[in-house]
């Protein structure tokens, strides 16, 4: 199966020139004075069963990303389509609704589950919230159902959340997640405050419930073994924009970007004394709120040229599904 | 240098004391990079605690000793110890955050350390406190001197740490996660800083940390802790290319590797067992796919396998 060819037929969602600005307010009236650009014209497509990546370092917008297409966070501007229709421009009733089939895993476990529900519970309530099914009975089957399925002993339903490990918390996130049949997961890190064994773990659960349910996941990651292990295309995000969208064995064995270069050169790999050359990057990521003008990578990029720092450069195709923007490639 | 012999160290819980090391072993020997990995819970952090005289007050050390160039320093009263950390061994924490403090300037802190600790007067200190920032690449030390952590990224507040820990030239630095809650591209730069350090000053690293591509890249040594206990110790090639203890080849399986395509990660079932609730023989053979009758009823003791390689598993008996 060619999952390129099939993002470009029939895409599940559509994200175009999406924005997410946050209004800094300063002085004695709060006037709106700045905004940091948490996501500034991001366009990309998610095909029906594939599994998109979203990497990048703190700070680059790739969670606000997340948010935004599922208005858990309301767009500044852009379209986000899915099966057709604008999410961005339904009222919040109907956005409501549509978050039957978009659901969304939280990174924290410990954070995202309410204390003084039971597990049981936690994973009901969204079949209560949609109607799902006639009876109390019905309900409770299902929640068993689904706990099995996460790998958790059903018989554990009226247990809650602070009596689970971090792994086991996150499986009922999962749970909760499935409830509803949904057919697109953003996953936002997932697996990262899990230990690595127990990381491998919940990876391997959400590949298997991939391949069950024929979901489609959005995973945001900071870590870039898991992405490339995980995900079929891989977009790279630095400082609110996307600069590098590939399928992931293209990013990974010829990366174009050279943020995206620098990015995979800087991973430690478990390999002890393996040589290979590292671009260690100076300084540290700029500001959102007073992001550098041209290409915003310039003041940290090896290979920086006199237009990088006054134009922007466009997100392009190179063919094979892959885009990038940078004025390496604009000859 | 440093020899930690059968080191026990209890924690005082509603529940009565449980035990969180339970006879931790391993020497550190100068000038080298040891590794000490583990996940979450399995000790890893209390042990540098220990050796630093730093527990917290319900914990305390029952049993064993920690030989620092033949003092125990488990005997060393509060004064002695106070003498020995930041001199001679310094640590770094994972969270630069938290662990500079928000009301001082970065400068005077640095100080504090070098007037307790040398016969330097307060000018001198402040010069000295400059060159430190300096050596671990901080831009503008003059300026970024009196200035407060508040006002520095966490990069850079990684490498005032840092400073501050190379300020007093100690033999032993402790670093526990440095760069866990770092970027990547500021992790690459932090590890590249600490083995500059490293090669300038002669220094012996202790490297706490839960991500083996870190060990892999900085560690000569390696030391894998499960449950409160060592169950595995080698040279850093050693441990990746032949594994020995079941724990650490589940360990290494679980990471997904960049080069090869898996449609599965191997995986190492169920949990680490809790500290109250020890049982009787191996701690791993519950998930351990390896483990046969003798595992369950008798703790095997760490076998030396006489090629540098130490591992507590009963296959190796």
């Amino acid at each position: 199966m060619n999952l390129l060819e099939q993002s470009e037929c029939k895409p599940l969602l559509e994200v175009r020139g999406l924005k997410k600005y946050f209004p800094i307010r300063s002085g004695l009236l709060k006037k709106v004075t700045n905004h940091v650009k948490a996501v500034d014209d991001l366009s990309f497509t998610v095909a029906t069963g594939e599994t998109l990546g979203i990497v990048g370092e703190s700070g680059c917008g790739k969670s606000t990303t997340g948010r935004a297409i599922l208005r858990l966070l309301e767009p500044t501007g852009g379209e986000v389509i899915f099966q057709g229709e604008n999410l961005a421009a339904l009222s919040p009733n109907e956005m409501r609704m549509k978050r039957k089939d978009l659901q969304i895993i939280f990174q924290d476990p410990f954070a995202s589950l309410n204390p003084r529900m039971t597990v049981g519970e936690i994973i009901e309530e969204p079949m209560i919230i949609f109607e799902l099914y006639e009876t109390s009975k019905e309900r409770k089957e299902k929640v068993a159902e689904l706990m099995q399925v996460v790998g958790l002993k059903s018989e554990n339903s009226e247990r809650f959340p602070h009596e689970f490990s971090g792994g086991q918390r996150q499986r009922i996130g999962i749970a909760r997640a499935l409830a509803l049949n949904p057919k697109l997961i953003v996953a936002d890190e997932p697996v990262s405050a899990l230990d690595v064994s127990i990381q491998s773990q919940v990876l391997n659960l959400m590949r298997d419930l991939q391949k069950q349910y024929g979901l489609t996941y959005i995973f945001i990651s900071h870590n870039l073994s898991v992405v490339k292990h995980f995900c079929d295309r891989i977009g790279v995000m630095y400082l609110g924009r996307m600069v590098e969208l590939a399928p992931k064995n293209a990013l990974y064995e010829e990366p174009l970007h050279p943020y995206t270069r620098s990015l995979l050169s800087a991973v430690p790999i478990a390999k002890p004394k393996m040589k290979r050359e590292r671009i260690i990057l100076t300084g540290d990521v700029p500001s959102p709120a007073n992001p550098p003008s041209g290409c915003t990578f310039h003041t940290r990029c090896p290979d920086c040229m006199e237009i990088c720092k006054t134009d922007k450069p466009e997100f392009q195709s190179m063919g094979d599904g892959r885009y990038v923007a940078c004025h390496l490639y604009n000859q | 240098m440093l020899e930690i012999k059968n080191l026990q160290t209890r924690f005082r819980t509603d529940n009565g004391e449980i035990t969180v090391l339970d006879g931790v072993s391993f020497q550190i020997n100068k000038g080298e990079t040891i590794g000490v990995v583990g996940e979450s819970g399995c000790g890893k952090s209390v042990t540098s605690l220990s050796i630093m005289g730093l527990l917290p007050r319900t914990a305390r050390i029952t049993g064993g000793e920690i030989l620092y160039n033949g003092e125990n320093l488990v005997a060393f009263s509060k004064d002695q110890m106070r003498k020995v950390r930041g001199k001679e061994i310094a640590m770094i924490f994972q969270e630069p955050m938290t662990s500079l403090n928000p009301v001082y300037t970065i400068g005077a802190q640095i100080m504090e350390l070098v007037l307790n600790h040398t016969s330097m007067n307060k000018k001198q200190a402040k010069e000295h406190a400059i060159q430190m920032l300096k050596l671990v690449g901080i831009p503008r030390a003059e300026e970024i001197v009196d200035e407060y952590p508040h006002q520095l990224s966490g990069g850079m507040r990684q490498r005032v740490m840092i400073a501050m820990a190379m300020s007093c030239s100690p033999s032993l630095l402790v670093a526990d996660e440095p760069t866990t809650a770092l970027d990547v591209t500021i992790q690459a730069q932090i590890l590249d800083l600490m083995r500059e350090l490293q090669q300038k000053s002669e220094m012996t690293i202790m490297l706490i940390t839960h991500d083996l591509g870190v060990v892999a890249e900085m560690c000569d040594r390696v030391v894998v802790m499960y449950a409160g206990q060592v169950v595995e110790e080698a040279e850093v090639e050693k441990l990746f290319a032949t594994p020995k203890h079941p724990y650490t080849v589940g360990l290494l399986g679980s990471i997904p590797d960049m080069d090869t395509e898996q449609e599965y990660l191997f995986t190492i079932g169920g949990t680490v067992p809790s500290p109250g609730q020890m049982p009787a023989g191996c701690r791993f053979a519950e998930r351990c796919q390896k483990a046969f009758d003798k595992c369950y009823e008798q703790a095997p003791p760490l076998f030396d396998l006489n090629d540098g390689t130490k591992s507590r598993c009963w296959l190796y008996e």
